[in-house]
């Protein structure tokens, strides 16, 4: 019973180092931060590559990459889902495809980021632009979106599925009327951590988007993400205090996204059970 | 309307659910298919109208006509349109209840205008409007068993069709409800082709019915009701409306 | 239907087009270099045309192992303190809070790594604060959730029939937990452990920020490092020529490694029965 209770101290230290440590990070982060962040940061252009002024086309970039990137993933995604999970059973084809889900979910985004300057700003001439930036960040949000897709609607109850079926439902039919309305809330988890990942993203954004301070105007303009801002204001230690003000736009942004999606997929197991 | 079942077989896998099943379900003649749990009925049922086929790794022989076609001809959906199909639990989809009974009308294409007389002349037939009139924007979730299993039946109406299958519909009802729905049943059986599975002979005696009873996927006798209850032929028969094996 | 099943090849396709298009960059400067100098040479001089990625993978595999060191303990513990020990009003709490830690951008535990962490080591441990050190906490934490999810769904997935057993058996509780749950669910772990692997080996901003990225092998922690990531993203906005290429030439040994690591965790998740 000793082990018990040296083990019961250790698991509990652990357990308040990482919230300590979530805490400190966040709270750091707005604690320097917040103080900078009001509507004339937020709306204001940059003036002298960020020292002064607010981050108003960042704001705009990220949105701007990351409603790209979800509509270009959220229907591929949730296809390949619906694919999966409906129409087929096993087979060499829907292997493949898990294969390549998995370990397109473990490619570093830096090789996002590389193949996305090789393919949409070099190959196909879209140079560094939001488009570049959307799709590269669509493909790297992919397997996410598959995944929860996924497991939402097989979570769907079989039983359901065959009342549709017995009434002279066909798939299509089925999928579109019963079984993706009683996924949505899953489907959505999945589809907001995509954004939130696109919103956080650095690396495959910087060689894709580019790091252009202007406010993009189209899908050919190139764009400066928030996160992008903030990692060039802060390496190049331009102005510390504009750094921690678009952090904790950053962070708070992505904090109310993340939870969210949490709430949803908490309020979907529930229904379940 | 008539259905002929002939020299019909079904396998999930290498497990033989069905063996050479002979039946005939002609209108007015109510069907009950009788059998202990495990026999082949939900299978049986659920091969009329090929939701069987559903799990993937199966295997038929024989034929299954309906009005002279092979009903492996016609599309699954409008299959499913002329046999319509009510489950053991009663399950309602997570809808309305007016939009659970408008479910199978909407997915065949009836329009709007028609919609909510076809609602309400089902739930007539399924004996649940006086019940429902007021709450039919309501969840159907929220009424009761007996309740949902009226509503299924109403919505399986709904489609219009020929015959209706009905598997083991009273299993996980409280005895009130049940009889309610197997008098219903009787009820419906004289305007509406009936084929109702179940393990309990007790709710099968109604007058104009005719009984398969089912053992490991055989059909070992059949007959009218009155005569196969009263006097079965068959020693397997007796011994399970006797309770001996089941 | 048809529609579904593009949808559905759209990862291969772009899994594929990654593997094609880092290969073609990078593959003709690794086999024009010789691929046994491009992976031990140790010295990376673009202006000398010398391409050696050897000090780099030293720095990763430093790096990398540092981070297992504090995220394997760490994460394994919130999942078992997660599973077995957390009293309820606080289980709702932390589950959000570790998921939370996944998705705080990189470049922001780069950042307060580096406005914390270096200036800690460098004025209490000595050395240049830019570190192995540093890159290792805040990696660390980084990979802390996903080790953590992935051990906390495996250990929830062991039948509460073997834990009754064990504790029936008068067990105590942490005779249980190592003797029958941990091993129970032995797989899950592996491959949770893994993939923080695969995090730690792909992360590029944090670690950038904090590692000081000297190109000489660090030969203790508090050492500045250079890693295969950094380096990509460091040289990548001037780098032109041969010398891009011989970046891309680090992304595919870096696919590589990922692609292999991202292999075995697969098979383990799965089982030798192939089950999931």
């Amino acid at each position: 019973m000793r082990g018990d209770r040296l083990a019961a101290v250790l698991l509990w230290g652990a357990a308040l180092l990482t919230l300590g440590v979530l805490l400190a990070l966040v709270g750091h982060v707005l604690a320097r931060g917040l103080p900078v962040v009001d509507r004339e940061f937020l709306m204001a252009r940059p003036s002298s590559m960020g020292r002064a002024g607010g981050i108003f086309p960042t704001v705009v970039g990220t949105v701007a990459l990351a409603a790209l990137a979800v509509a270009v993933a959220a229907p591929l995604g949730v296809g390949t889902a619906i694919y999966l999970a409906e129409y087929t059973r096993r087979g060499r084809l829907v292997e493949m495809i898990r294969f390549a889900t998995d370990s397109l979910a473990g490619v570093p985004s830096i090789l996002f980021g590389l193949f996305g300057f090789l393919l949409f700003v070099v190959r196909l001439g879209l140079g560094w632009s939001v488009l570049s930036g959307g799709l590269t960040l669509a493909v790297m949000i992919l397997p996410t979106i598959i995944r929860t897709a996924e497991e939402a609607i097989r979570a769907v109850p079989e039983s359901y599925r065959e009342v549709s079926y017995a009434l002279g439902g066909t798939t299509g039919q089925t999928v579109v009327r019963v079984v993706l309305p009683s996924a949505l809330p899953g489907i959505l988890t999945g589809i907001l951590l995509g954004v939130g990942r696109s919103a956080g993203e650095t690396a495959a954004v910087i060689f894709t988007a580019g790091t252009a301070l202007r406010l993009p105007r189209s899908l050919l303009d190139p764009a400066r993400s928030m996160s992008v801002h903030f990692f060039i204001l802060a390496r190049e230690g331009i102005s510390p205090d504009n750094a921690y003000g678009t952090a904790a736009v950053l962070v708070l942004a992505i904090t109310a996204v993340n939870l969210t999606a949490y709430w949803l997929l908490q309020r979907f197991q529930a229904r379940r059970h | 309307m008539t259905i002929r079942v002939e020299d019909y077989s079904f396998w999930y896998g290498g497990l033989r659910a069905l063996s050479r099943v002979n039946l005939t379900i002609a209108p007015g003649e109510p069907l009950v298919v009788l059998g202990p749990a495990g026999s082949g009925k939900t299978t049986l049922l659920r091969c009329l109208n090929r939701l069987s086929e559903r799990a993937g790794d199966t295997r038929q022989a024989g034929r299954i006509l309906l009005d002279g076609e092979d009903i492996r001809d016609l599309d699954p959906p409008v299959l499913r349109r002329r046999v319509g199909m009510v489950f053991a639990l009663p399950t309602p989809l997570p809808l309305s209840v007016y939009e659970n009974v408008a479910y199978g009308p909407r997915l065949a294409g009836i329009g709007r205008h028609e919609l909510d007389a076809r609602v309400e002349w089902s739930l007539r037939a399924a004996a649940l409007w006086p019940e429902v009139e007021g709450r039919l924007g309501e969840p159907a979730g929220r009424l009761s068993g007996g309740q949902q299993q009226r509503l299924a039946i109403a919505r399986a109406l709904a489609v219009g069709p020929e015959v209706l299958l009905l598997d083991e519909p009273t299993a996980h009802l409280d005895p009130l409800s049940a009889r309610r729905i197997a008098e219903l049943l009787w009820d419906l059986s004289r305007q509406q082709a009936v084929v109702m599975a179940t393990h309990d002979p007790r709710p099968a005696t109604g007058p104009r019915a005719r009984v398969a009873f089912l053992y490991l996927g055989r059909v070992v006798e059949q007959g009218p009701a009155a005569e196969i209850l009263a006097r079965p032929r068959d020693s397997l028969t007796r011994d399970f409306l006797a309770g001996r094996v089941g | 239907m048809a529609a579904l099943r593009l949808a559905a090849l759209s990862t291969l396709l772009a899994l594929v087009l990654i593997a094609i298009f880092i290969l073609a960059e990078g593959l003709p400067l690794i086999l024009h270099e010789g691929p046994a100098r491009f992976i031990l040479g140790r010295r990376w001089a673009p202006g000398d045309g010398d391409y050696g990625i050897g000090n780099l993978l030293a720095g990763t595999a430093w790096v990398t192992a540092g981070a297992l060191l504090i995220g394997v303990p760490l994460g394994l513990s919130i999942a078992v303190f997660l599973c077995e020990v957390a009293p309820p009003p606080l289980a709702p709490f932390l589950k959000p809070a570790v998921e939370l830690l996944a998705a705080i951008p990189s470049v922001v535990y780069g950042f307060v790594g580096l406005v914390t962490l270096v200036p800690l080591i460098r004025t209490h441990l000595g050395g240049p604060g830019f570190s192995v050190l540093a890159c290792s906490l805040v990696l660390g934490v980084m990979i802390l959730p996903t080790i953590a999810s992935v051990t906390y769904d495996s250990l929830r997935a062991v039948p509460s029939a073997y834990r009754e057993g064990s504790l029936a058996l008068g067990a105590a509780r942490w005779q249980t937990i190592t003797r029958v749950l941990i091993p129970a669910a032995r797989p899950g772990i592996l491959a949770g452990i893994i993939l923080g692997t695969g995090r730690a080996l792909g992360e590029t901003m944090a670690v950038l920020m904090v590692a000081g990225n000297a190109l000489r092998a660090p030969t203790s922690p508090l050492d500045p490092v250079r890693t295969l990531t950094g380096n990509i993203a460091l040289e990548m906005g001037y780098a032109a020529g041969e010398h891009r290429q011989a970046l891309f030439a680090t992304g595919v040994v870096l696919f590589l490694v990922i692609f292999s690591v991202n292999v075995v965790a697969r098979a383990l998740v799965r089982g030798p029965s192939g089950a999931r």
